[in-house]
């Protein structure tokens, strides 16, 4: 079982500091959803722990392994961004095969979402085909942590459950940290909840907790 | 393996607008003689420039691709410009 450890996180915009000291755990065979209003940080701390981004202080550790670079954590952290970021100039079958070892890229290429798009560029595809592509590729990176910014944005209802299964499946082996607006199928997807409010994590024990922390609308 | 395969797919989309650019620029510089080292010199100039429009102004998003690969901004800054001096020089040697 692999470990990744995130803590003492802190990053501040011109005066705001928008992550205080934060901390975040994540196994293998978790799926965590981090959940927090707009502007709370989530994609800032996904960004720092990836280290595309320069945070005042972070230590991320995989194991025993400090990660301070971006080279650090290829094949053990990936990111999946909010927004698309396949390069325009390339086909999805060159996408594939760059992003994933011989045996993921096989099992991408095949998949029913994909087998037709192989040969298109990925200005030739639509937000959501390419965001199904992005899902594919990040879900069977070679990284044992996979961290998803808002996976279901712009992916049609009938594919969020397809989605949904596959990231069950792939967590058995690997670490997800998760977020997206759609809570729903976040409380649905997670085995831990962890709720990002005043720069800091709260661990979500019951759904219920979310009412309290004004995440959610009373009675909902 | 796939650092490298990374920084060439990265750079590959630089390399015909900034060759045409530069043999554009080459050409509008009076004088017959040395095309191909005004070509070179323009070359080494030119790709940077490319480099920041194409990828830090255009599709600056693109950059998550690559990092997800391992490839830093400034490893992919850094091969742009040294893979953009080989390139020049070697234009200018010929």
């Amino acid at each position: 079982m692999s470990k990744l450890h995130v803590d003492s996180v802190i990053k501040t915009f011109g005066t705001n500091q928008v992550l205080t000291d934060i901390f975040i755990s994540c196994e293998t065979g978790e799926i965590v959803g981090l959940l927090g209003k707009n502007g709370t940080g989530k994609s800032t701390l996904l960004k720092i722990i990836l280290g595309a981004l320069n945070a005042d202080r972070k230590f991320v550790k995989v194991n025993d392994k400090v990660i301070s670079s971006i080279y650090e954590n290829r094949n053990l952290i990936n990111y999946l961004p909010q927004n698309n970021f396949l390069p325009n100039h390339l086909t999805v079958k060159k996408i594939i095969s760059t992003f994933c070892d011989n045996q993921n890229a096989e099992k991408v290429s095949k998949h029913h979402l994909i087998v037709d798009l192989l040969d298109k560029k990925s200005n030739q595809l639509s937000g959501g085909e390419k965001r199904i592509i992005e899902i594919l590729l990040i879900i069977y990176s070679e990284a044992k942590f996979i961290l998803i910014d808002e996976p279901f944005n712009g992916v049609a209802p009938i594919y969020r459950e397809e989605i949904k299964a596959l990231i069950k499946e792939e967590s058995k082996h690997k670490g997800f940290i998760i977020t997206d607006h759609d809570y729903r199928n976040i409380i649905d997807l997670s085995t831990r909840l962890v709720l990002l409010r005043d720069g800091g994590t709260k661990l979500i024990k019951n759904p219920k907790e979310l009412e309290y922390w004004g995440y959610i609308p009373e009675k909902v | 393996m796939r650092i490298v395969k990374g920084i060439w797919l990265f750079y590959r989309k630089l390399i015909l607008s900034a060759v045409i650019i530069s043999a554009v620029i080459a050409s509008l510089v009076p004088g017959e003689s040395f095309f191909l080292k005004r070509v070179g010199l323009a070359y080494m100039f030119i790709t940077p420039l490319l480099h920041y429009f194409i990828y830090e102004v255009r599709n600056r998003n693109e950059y998550f691709f690559y990092y997800n690969l391992g490839l830093s901004r400034l490893v992919l800054w850094i091969s742009t410009l040294a893979i953009s001096i080989v390139i020049g020089l070697i234009f200018l040697i010929v």
